[in-house]
C-alpha cells in the first residue's frame, strides 16, 4: 500500500516535470485569469507601495497595462516584489510572467540566459554621482576613487568594464539595496555611487541636505536601456506586449491620451488613430486579444508621455526629465513601428 | 540484569527478524526509489526551467572571465580574473573574518569567564550582564548596527583621526603603516614552518628518551632559520606609510569597515557564548582537585598549570570547536554588510551568469569544506589534551 | 548540579560580601566604577536628554539623546510592517494566541488530547484573523504580514514543523537499517556544516527552479521551508540526543510488553524524550527567533526588516542608532523571556524527573 502511494507520488513529480506546457502563455494567462508580475517594492516612482498600501510605478504601470491588453481590465495582475538575485530564478520557473523591475537588457540576458525583452521601454545609461567636494567633474578624474555600486546588478559589471578599459582602478563598496546604497554614499563611505542618472537625481532631491553638494556626470559609462522581461517560447505573447509597448508609443505620437480616447473612438477620422484604437481592422482579434485593446491599455496608464511623465517625470514628485525617453520629434530616441 | 527477559527478547527478536528483514528491506528500497525519483524529478524540472545547457555545463564557468571588483583581497584579483579566482577570494576573506572572530572572541571569552567567577560580586554581575545582553540579539542586527555605526560615526577621510602620524581613523577603514611586501617573507614563513616542525620533532625525541629540552633551546629551532632567511636577503624591511593621495589614504595597510563590523560583531557576540562554555568548564573541575593538589605542596600557578587547565581544556574542546564552526558558518551574515565573502561572490556570480544550481551548490561545498577542516583541526587538538591527561 | 543556586543574602550580608577580602573590595569599586562609567551616559542618552514626542526629525536636533518619538512615530511601522492599519489589531491578537498556545505546549503537564484540540482551534483562528477573507474580515495577502507577527509566525512553524520533521530523522540515525541511517546522518551533518544563509537562498532561489511549476510555495513558505529544514537538522540531533540517553530497560520493557517499533515509539519513547529534551527545544527556539532575523536577506519584512524600512522614511533620517537599540531591546526581552520561561520548566520537570532516576 504504501509502496503503491510512494510510486504515485514520485510518478507525479516526474510527471509534472517533464510534462511542461507547451502552449503560448498568453493562452494560459487567458485561462488563469490572471497575470503574475515580479517587480520592485522600494523605489518610489518605479515600484512601490504607495501610503494607501497599492502596488504603483513605472514597473508597475506596465504590468497593469498588460493586464488591461489581456483582460480588458488594469486590476487583474498579481505583484510579486522580488530580489535582484532571485529575479531570473523567479522568471525562469514561471513563476511570474512578466518581469518588470528595471531590468536592463543585454545580449546574454536575451540570448544565453533564454529570455526576450519587451521595448526597451526606459532608455538610460550608467552615470556616476560625485561629492562636490571631491572636485572630481569627469570619468578621467576618477583613478583611485571608492565606489558604492548595488550589489549584484549589471551596473557593478560596466563599472568593472569602464575602469578596466580606461586603465584605472577603483574600490567597489556594495550593498544589498537602494536605501543601503544612498545611505552609505551620502555618509561619504564611497567617493561616488553608480546608478542611471535618473535614479541618481531621485535620491540627491529626496536624501541629500544639499542637493548642490553632489554632482552628477552629464555622460554616461554604459548605456543601460531597461526593459520588462519574459521567458522564451511563446512568441504571441512576447508580440502582444512589444507591440503595447509600441502602442503606447504611437498614441503619443498621435496625440491620443487617456482623457481623449473615448473621443478619439467615437470621433476620429485618422485612419491611424482608428487603426491602433481598433475601430478599422481586426489586428487586436488577430493578436488574440479584445479589437480595443490598446483602448484599455490607454485608459488604465495612458500613452507612453503619460506613463512615463505620472510616475516618474513632469506629473510626478520625482521630476525626472524625458531625456533619450522623449520622441524622436522631440529630440530624444522613443519611436515604434508603423501600426500597419 | 534480567536475564531471562533478555534472551525471550532476543529468542522472540530472531523469529520476528526473519519476517521484519523482509519488510525493512522494503521500506528501505521503497525509500531509496523516492530520492531517487524526487531527484530525478527536481533535475527534469532545472533542465526544463533553464533550458538549453544550462544543466550540463556544470562548473565549467568558473574558468570563464568574471567582469566585476572586490572591495578588498588577499591575493591580487581583479575584474577580468576568473569567477574561480573570485570564489578564492571569498574564500579567503571567509577565512581571514573567522580567523579573527576566532580568536578575539575566545580572549574575550575567557576574560568574562574569569569575570564572571571572580570573588568581586559586581565584576560578576558586569560579565553577566554582559552575557545576558549579547547573546539575546540577533547576531544580523548587531553588524548592522555596528557597520551602521562606523560608517555615520567616524569621520570622513579629510577629518581622519590621526592619534600617530601614519595611523587614520576615518568612515572609510583604519589605515596604519605597512610593511611592503618581499619575497624574503615568503621564505621566511617556510623557515619558520620548518624550525617548528624540527622543535616539534626534538622534543618528541627527548621525551622518548626521558629528557627534556629547554624551553630556549626549542625557541631556538623555531626563530633561528626565519632569522637566518631574513639577514641572507640583506634584511629587507621597509614601511610603507598610508598618506593621503587624491580620493583616499593610500600606501600601508587597509581595514575596512566592513572587516571591522564583521570582527567585532562576530567578536561580542560569540564571546558571550564562549564565556558560558570556558565558566562550564573551569567550574566543572570539582574543589577537591584544587585542595588536593594544595596539599601536594603545589603552587597556585603550578596547579592552575598542571591541574585546572588541562582538564578544563578537556572539557571545554568539544563546545568550543561547535563555537568556532559557528564563528565561520555565521562569518556569511557579512553578505548583508557588503564584505566581499564566499556568498557576496556566489551572489554576483549568480546574477552574472544565472547558474543559480551551481553557486548555490558551491556556498554549500565550501562552507562544508571548511567545517570539516575546522572540526578536524581541533578534533587533533581534542585527542592532544585528552592524552595530556593521562 | 556543580553550581550551588546562589542565595540571595539580606542587604547587610550583601555589604559585607563586597569587601570581603581586599582584592574583592578593591576589584567591586573598579567594577563599580566600569559600571557608572558605561551607564551614566546611556542613561542620559537614553532617558534623561530623550526625545519622546515629535512628528518629524526636526523635534529631535543634534546633541539631543535619543530620539524616542522617532520610534513612537514608526511603532506601528516597525511592528506590523505592511499589515493594513486598521486590521492590525488581528495580527496582535493572533500572535497572542500562537504564543500563548506555544507557552501551553512548552509544559508537559498539558500534553495531551486536550493541546491537540487547543492548537486546531487556535491554528484555525490564528489564520482566520492574519488572512481574514470571510465577512467581517477583509482578506490580508501574505504578502502583506510583516513585522514582528512575521518573526514570531517564522520562529513558532519554523521549530513546530522542524520537531516534526525531526522525529523521524532522529529516529532513522538512531536505526539499525543502513539506508535510513546513511540518509539521515548525510542530511543532519550536511545541514549543520553549511550557514543558514545558504539554505535560505536555496529555499528562496532554489525551490522554484527545482520544483514544478504550481508546488513551489510563495515567499513565506519558501523562507519557512528553508528554516524548517535547517533547524530540524539540530533538533534531530537533540532528539537523538534524547533518545540514546533513555534507560535501556525502556526499549525492553516494550520488547517484553510485545510493543511494536512504532506504538513503542509514539507511547513510550518519544514523549520521555521530549520531556528530556525541553530544554535544547526551547533553546532552539530562542536560536530560531534570532535566526528568523535573516530573511531579510531574501527580501522578506520580518522585524529586523521593518526596522531597517522605518529608517528610510525622508521626513526621519539618521536614527539608526534608536532603531536598533530599540529592536534589539525586543528581541532581546523575547529571548530572555523564552529562556527564563525555559529555566522555570526545566526546574519543574528536567530536574524533578532526574532526582527519581
Amino acid at each position: 500500500m504504501r509502496m503503491r502511494l510512494l510510486t504515485t507520488m514520485a510518478a507525479v513529480v516526474g510527471l509534472t516535470a517533464t510534462g511542461a506546457a507547451a502552449a503560448d502563455l498568453l493562452d494560459e494567462i487567458k485561462d488563469r485569469g490572471e497575470l503574475t508580475c515580479g517587480t520592485l517594492d522600494y523605489l518610489a516612482g518605479v515600484g512601490y507601495l504607495d501610503d494607501n498600501g497599492n502596488w504603483s510605478g513605472f514597473d508597475v504601470d506596465f504590468c497593469k497595462a498588460a493586464s488591461a491588453a489581456i483582460f480588458g481590465t488594469p486590476d487583474k495582475v498579481k505583484f510579486v516584489a522580488v530580489t535582484g538575485a532571485q529575479k531570473f530564478p523567479v522568471l525562469a520557473s514561471g513563476e511570474i510572467d512578466i518581469l518588470s523591475r528595471s531590468v536592463t537588457a543585454t545580449i546574454s540576458r536575451d540570448t544565453t540566459l533564454g529570455f526576450d525583452y519587451i521595448g526597451p521601454n526606459m532608455l538610460s545609461g550608467q552615470g556616476l554621482m560625485v561629492h562636490k567636494e571631491t572636485g572630481a567633474t569627469d570619468y578621467d578624474q576618477m583613478d583611485g576613487a571608492t565606489i558604492c555600486v548595488l550589489a549584484g546588478t549589471v551596473t557593478e559589471r560596466y563599472l568593472a568594464d569602464y575602469f578596466a578599459a580606461h586603465n584605472m582602478s577603483f574600490t567597489p563598496v556594495a550593498a544589498e539595496n537602494g536605501d543601503q546604497l544612498f545611505a552609505m554614499y551620502f555618509d561619504n563611505r564611497c567617493d561616488a555611487v553608480t546608478m542611471e542618472p535618473p535614479y541618481l537625481a531621485i535620491r540627491r532631491n529626496k536624501m541629500a541636505e544639499n542637493p548642490e553638494d553632489h554632482v552628477i556626470f552629464e555622460d554616461v559609462i554604459a548605456k543601460s536601456f531597461e526593459a520588462p522581461f519574459i521567458r522564451e517560447g511563446s512568441p504571441r505573447f512576447y508580440k502582444l506586449l512589444q507591440w503595447m509597448h509600441y502602442g503606447m508609443v504611437t498614441a503619443e505620437e498621435l496625440g491620443v491620451t487617456k482623457e481623449n480616447v473615448d473621443d478619439m473612438v467615437a470621433n476620429s477620422t485618422d485612419p491611424r488613430v482608428q487603426r491602433l484604437l481598433g475601430v478599422d481592422g481586426n489586428i487586436g482579434a488577430d493578436m488574440g486579444v479584445a479589437n480595443d485593446w490598446m483602448v484599455n491599455v490607454i485608459k488604465a496608464v495612458g500613452n507612453y508621455g503619460e506613463f512615463y511623465d505620472n510616475n516618474l517625470g513632469a506629473n510626478s514628485p520625482l521630476q525626472v526629465p524625458r531625456g533619450l525617453n522623449a520622441l524622436v520629434r522631440d529630440g530624444g530616441a522613443m519611436t515604434a513601428p508603423g501600426w500597419q | 540484569m534480567k536475564a531471562g527477559a533478555l534472551l525471550l527478547g532476543a529468542s522472540n527478536g530472531m523469529r520476528l527478524t526473519a519476517l521484519l528483514r523482509q519488510r525493512d528491506v522494503q521500506a528501505q528500497l521503497a525509500f531509496v526509489a523516492l530520492v531517487v525519483l524526487v531527484v530525478w524529478g527536481m533535475v527534469q524540472n532545472a533542465a526544463s526551467v533553464e533550458g538549453r545547457d544550462a544543466v550540463q555545463s556544470g562548473f565549467g564557468f568558473l574558468w570563464d572571465r568574471a567582469s566585476f571588483q572586490l572591495g578588498e583581497s588577499l591575493i591580487p584579483y581583479g575584474a577580468g580574473d576568473t569567477y574561480g579566482r573570485a570564489f578564492l577570494v571569498g574564500i579567503l576573506n571567509t577565512v581571514k573574518v573567522a580567523i579573527c572572530g576566532i580568536v578575539l572572541s575566545t580572549v574575550l571569552g575567557l576574560m568574562i569567564a574569569l569575570g564572571q567567577l571572580s570573588p568581586s560580586v559586581l565584576t560578576a554581575r558586569l560579565c553577566r550582564l554582559y552575557i545576558e545582553i549579547f547573546r539575546n540579539m540577533p547576531l544580523l542586527l548587531q553588524l548592522i548596527f555596528w557597520h551602521t555605526f562606523l560608517i555615520r560615526g567616524l569621520p570622513v577621510v579629510r577629518q581622519a583621526l590621526s592619534p600617530v602620524d601614519g595611523v587614520y581613523l576615518t568612515n572609510r577603514g583604519l589605515f596604519i603603516p605597512g610593511i611592503v611586501g618581499h619575497v624574503a617573507y615568503g621564505w621566511m614563513a617556510l623557515a619558520l614552518a620548518l624550525g617548528v616542525a624540527a622543535a616539534v620533532i626534538v622534543s618528541r625525541i627527548a621525551r622518548q628518551r626521558d629528557t627534556q629540552i629547554s624551553a630556549g633551546w626549542r625557541a631556538a629551532l623555531v626563530l633561528v632559520p626565519p632569522l637566518a632567511v631574513f639577514l641572507a636577503f640583506g634584511a629587507p624591511l621597509s614601511v610603507d606609510l598610508p598618506h593621503l593621495a587624491g580620493f583616499n589614504f593610500k600606501g600601508g595597510w587597509t581595514l575596512s569597515p566592513e572587516f571591522a563590523a564583521m570582527v567585532i560583531g562576530l567578536t561580542l557576540y560569540t564571546a558571550a557564548f564562549n564565556a558560558e562554555i570556558i565558566r562550564a568548564g573551569i567550574q566543572g573541575i570539582p574543589k577537591g582537585q584544587t585542595e588536593a593538589a594544595l596539599a601536594l605542596g603545589l603552587h597556585r600557578r603550578q596547579i592552575m598549570r598542571l591541574v585546572i587547565i588541562p582538564q578544563t581544556l578537556r572539557i571545554i574542546t568539544p563546545p568550543m570547536t561547535n563555537s568556532y564552526l559557528n564563528i565561520t558558518k555565521e562569518s556569511s551574515l557579512a553578505v548583508a554588510i557588503g564584505y566581499p565573502e564566499v556568498v557576496r561572490v556566489a551572489n554576483i556570480t549568480l546574477a552574472e551568469t544565472n547558474r543559480s544550481i551551481e553557486c548555490i551548490a558551491l556556498i554549500m561545498i565550501i562552507y562544508l569544506t571548511l567545517s570539516l577542516i575546522i572540526s578536524a583541526l581541533l578534533n587533533l587538538a581534542n585527542a592532544r589534551v585528552q592524552l595530556e591527561q593521562r | 548540579m556543580m553550581q550551588q543556586v546562589r542565595t540571595h543574602p539580606p542587604l547587610i550580608a550583601g555589604l559585607k560580601e563586597l569587601v570581603k577580602t581586599p582584592t574583592a573590595a578593591l576589584m567591586n569599586l573598579v567594577a563599580l566604577v566600569a559600571f557608572i562609567a558605561i551607564l551614566k551616559p546611556i542613561v542620559e542618552w537614553g532617558l534623561i536628554d530623550a526625545v519622546w514626542s515629535g512628528t518629524d526629525g526636526s523635534a529631535c536636533p543634534q546633541g539631543s539623546g535619543a530620539c524616542w518619538a522617532f520610534i513612537r512615530d514608526k511603532s506601528r511601522l516597525i511592528f506590523f510592517g505592511r499589515f493594513p492599519l486598521d486590521q492590525q489589531w488581528r495580527a496582535g491578537v493572533a500572535t497572542a494566541l500562537l504564543v500563548l498556545l506555544v507557552a501551553a505546549s512548552l509544559t508537559p503537564t498539558f500534553w495531551g488530547r486536550k493541546l491537540g484540540v487547543a492548537w486546531a482551534v487556535g491554528l484555525a483562528t490564528y489564520f482566520l484573523l492574519m488572512a481574514g477573507g470571510v465577512p467581517g474580515l477583509t482578506p490580508v495577502p501574505s504578502a502583506e504580514w510583516g513585522g514582528l507577527p512575521l518573526t514570531i509566525l517564522l520562529t513558532v512553524f519554523g521549530v513546530g514543523f522542524g520537531l516534526v520533521l525531526s522525529v523521524p530523522v532522529a529516529l532513522a540515525k538512531t536505526s539499525k537499517l543502513p539506508v535510513f541511517k546513511v540518509a539521515a546522518t548525510i542530511y543532519v551533518e550536511a545541514i549543520r556544516g553549511v550557514p543558514l544563509i545558504s539554505v535560505l537562498f536555496m529555499a528562496s532561489i532554489l525551490l522554484p527552479v527545482i520544483l514544478p511549476e504550481g508546488l513551489t510555495p510563495g515567499g513565506i513558505g519558501r523562507a519557512l521551508a528553508g528554516i524548517v529544514v535547517f533547524f530540524a537538522a539540530y533538533m534531530a540531533e537533540v532528539l537523538r540526543g534524547g533518545l540514546q540517553s533513555l534507560p535501556k530497560g525502556q526499549y525492553e520493557a516494550c520488547a517484553s510488553l510485545g510493543l511494536r517499533y512504532w506504538p513503542m515509539m509514539l507511547k513510550v519513547i518519544l514523549p520521555q524524550a521530549f520531556v528530556i529534551v525541553l530544554p535544547a527545544i526551547v533553546n532552539m527556539i530562542i536560536a530560531a527567533l534570532k535566526g528568523t532575523s535573516l530573511v531579510v536577506i531574501v527580501a522578506m519584512m520580518d522585524f529586523l526588516g521593518t526596522t531597517k524600512a522605518s529608517l528610510a522614511d525622508p521626513d526621519w533620517i539618521g536614527f539608526y542608532v534608536e532603531a536598533y537599540v530599540f529592536a534589539g531591546l525586543v528581541y532581546g526581552i523575547m529571548c530572555g523571556a523564552i529562556s527564563w520561561y525555559g529555566r522555570r520548566i526545566e526546574k519543574r520537570f528536567v530536574g524533578a524527573r532526574e532526582h527519581k532516576n
